[in-house]
């Protein structure tokens, strides 16, 4: 990244800004373009000294996206390209890609073959792999944050609750992340210490999403939440997740595990088989992004479709980068 | 106006008993071929357009006997002898003249005495209102003692002139209101009808791209079209969403030989990870694995850091 020897004043005047297409509640984003080779990109300018919260009044989930992004370099990862700062803002100069994977999915026009879903969630496991891989964790993985570019690659995007993994001292880290419907049952029993299969859970409800084109578990509260997980995965047991009894001492009305196929009739058991995996109620047992990637799902046949060929939205003036407040209320580990 | 004589006509098929009522409750249809006007005695069988209208003293007489009894103006009821005019026949809401005559009476009442129950103190005294109310009204219906009951009915119009205006008023409003509670209804049952026509609308453009996508499909298919068949039930089947159990593959050989966990970094390898360490060090936090934390975690984190030449630990 060339802003560690050009000073703040030299990058800017590189991109231009357009148009703005869209606000959140710490970041504007801007449409622009690269003046040189009027590349789009969009641009994430952080407002400053918003929140007290924030260190040295930076926002929290500002140093969290930079962090993790200049780490992350990857075909499934957006891109950050540069990083300036004008008066007291920070702006993150970012990939632009015009589409998501949640305005593909309510797009009913699109068809989605079984090839298509399996390469979404190829892309999708082999970003979430390149993140992990760097012991980075998501942790607002869903639809909206997938985004898709003209090209068909879907690249994560809105690493604004990442954080890393793997680190004895991090005994408190925060339970209030990931948006609620894709939110892994340690997060809503307010597990302290957590790893890699936060994500991967969240990755089980897109993947559920993705074939039944509406929200798999869209509970309204989290107590919601976990009755319709129960409902539809059956309550856990202490065989099914070791210290399960231990984590809560709430009572939950005994639901039976029903076989996934009564719902996803149309899919074929090795799909199946994976998605059952993602949607391990004991963390420690869900899959890694390796193993997933290593299923059997993904080598069977149909083969997945190229990026190039994925359906693609007729008309879209999609906000690129969308600042999710619905899970931004992360509070500092 | 005398009641009897409507009992008389010969328009009004079946017999009444005393009060009024027709106790058979049995109404002879419109097309009835035995109808007769009363006056040329012309029959529906003959003339089936004959069309029978009713006069103000509630007798029966078809059009063309209307037409030429009241051409020069108004003139006898060639029944009852009452002067009426060729304006005031009206077509009958009921076949029962009876009846047509009682609610036409019951409103022209009801438009007068239109007190409420809150208008007076007691419950008592509206019910004797109501009483007395009712008992005009029959008067009316049956032609009691007429000169008195209208007397009665001009008494107390003049009486209460203030409060039946303003519950006049009063109605007026409600009706208001309730007309527009009821053309609110009749939006949101629009509305609602309009988004139902949308979906369907939907599902139709839906079922025409699944079509077109198909054909093109068999068009573009070196398989068989019995394959194509048979995919195509596992649509009609599939019954989930609007997912497919097809596949695009045939489109495009080049993703045949991929390697789904291929990655675009080579793992840091050099090191093989153990089961267990001696760490004392993690050993004191006491970290629970219940929430998906693993020692491992950590382990392979510092080696990986290590081996790859950055521990920044």
């Amino acid at each position: 990244m060339s802003h560690l020897t050009e000073d703040d004043s030299t990058i800017e005047r590189k991109y231009v800004k357009e148009k703005k297409i869209g606000e959140g509640t710490y970041a504007v984003v801007y449409q622009g373009k690269e003046a040189a080779t009027g590349r789009k990109v969009a641009i994430k300018k952080i407002k400053l000294g918003q929140s007290q919260a924030g260190v040295n009044g930076i926002e929290l989930s500002a140093i969290r996206e930079v962090k993790s992004l200049q780490e992350l370099q990857h075909p499934n990862i957006i891109e950050l390209i540069d990083i300036f700062s004008h008066k007291t803002n920070l702006n993150l100069v970012l990939e632009y890609l015009d589409s998501d994977l949640e305005m593909i999915i309510k797009d009913k026009n699109i068809v989605f073959m079984s090839s298509d879903i399996k390469s979404w969630m190829l892309m999708t496991l082999r970003g979430l792999d390149h993140c992990h891989k760097n012991w980075i964790l998501h942790r607002d993985m869903k639809p909206n944050n997938l985004l898709v570019g003209k090209d068909g690659q879907l690249k994560l995007a809105d690493f604004g609750l990442a954080r890393d993994f793997g680190d004895p001292m991090a005994k408190n880290m925060s339970t209030q992340v990931v948006t609620r419907w894709y939110r892994a049952p340690e997060l809503l029993f307010g597990a302290k210490q957590y790893g890699y299969a936060v994500d991967m859970w969240s990755v089980g409800c897109i993947f559920a999403e993705l074939m039944l084109r509406v929200p798999y578990l869209p509970g309204e509260t989290d107590i919601e939440q976990l009755d319709l997980m129960f409902r539809a995965l059956g309550t856990p047991t202490e065989e099914d997740w070791p210290g399960f009894n231990e984590l809560t001492q709430m009572k939950f009305q005994k639901y039976p595990k029903t076989p996934l196929k009564a719902l996803f009739t149309a899919a074929g058991n090795d799909t199946l088989d994976l998605l059952e995996k993602m949607l391990n109620y004991d963390p420690n047992k869900r899959l890694t992004t390796r193993e997933a990637l290593n299923h059997p799902y993904f080598r069977n046949k149909p083969r997945p479709t190229p990026p190039g060929k994925l359906p693609k939205q007729e008309k879209s003036n999609h906000l690129n980068e969308p600042v999710s407040p619905s899970s931004s209320s992360a509070s500092p580990y | 106006m005398s009641v009897r004589s409507s009992t008389t006509a010969k328009s009004t098929p079946k017999k009444l008993s005393s009060n009024g009522i027709n106790r058979q409750g049995e109404t002879p249809s419109n097309d009835n071929a035995d109808e007769v006007c009363p006056i040329c005695k012309n029959n529906r069988y003959l003339s089936p357009d004959m069309k029978l209208l009713v006069s103000e003293c509630y007798h029966k007489m078809c059009e063309s006997c209307i037409d030429r009894l009241f051409a020069n103006g108004a003139g006898p009821c060639p029944i009852c002898g009452q002067i009426v005019r060729k304006v005031n026949f009206a077509i009958a809401t009921f076949e029962d003249l009876l009846v047509e005559k009682e609610i036409k009476i019951r409103k022209r009442i009801a438009h007068h005495f239109n007190k409420r129950q809150e208008d007076f103190p007691s419950l008592k005294e509206y019910n004797d209102y109501l009483e007395e109310v009712e008992k005009i009204a029959w008067n009316l219906i049956n032609g009691i003692s007429l000169e008195e009951t209208e007397a009665k009915i001009k008494a107390y119009q003049q009486e209460n002139h203030d409060l039946i205006a303003a519950n006049a008023q009063r109605m007026l409003q409600e009706e208001k209101l309730a007309k527009l509670v009821e053309e609110q209804e009749l939006k949101e049952k629009q509305s609602e009808f309009e988004k139902y026509q949308k979906t369907l609308e939907e599902e139709r453009k839906m079922k025409a791209t699944l079509k077109d996508e198909f054909i093109e499909e068999l068009r573009s298919s070196k398989q068989t079209a019995d394959h194509s068949a048979s995919t195509s039930l596992d649509i009609a089947s599939s019954g989930v969403g609007m997912w497919l159990g097809l596949d695009r593959e045939h489109l495009d050989d080049s993703m045949k030989d991929y390697n789904p966990a291929a990655t675009e970094y080579a793992d840091v390898d050099g090191y093989t990870l153990r089961e267990k360490y001696y760490d004392p060090f993690t050993e004191v936090l006491g970290l629970s694995k219940t929430g998906g934390f693993n020692i491992k975690f950590v382990h392979e984190r510092a080696l990986q850091a290590a081996f790859s030449g950055i521990c920044d630990v």
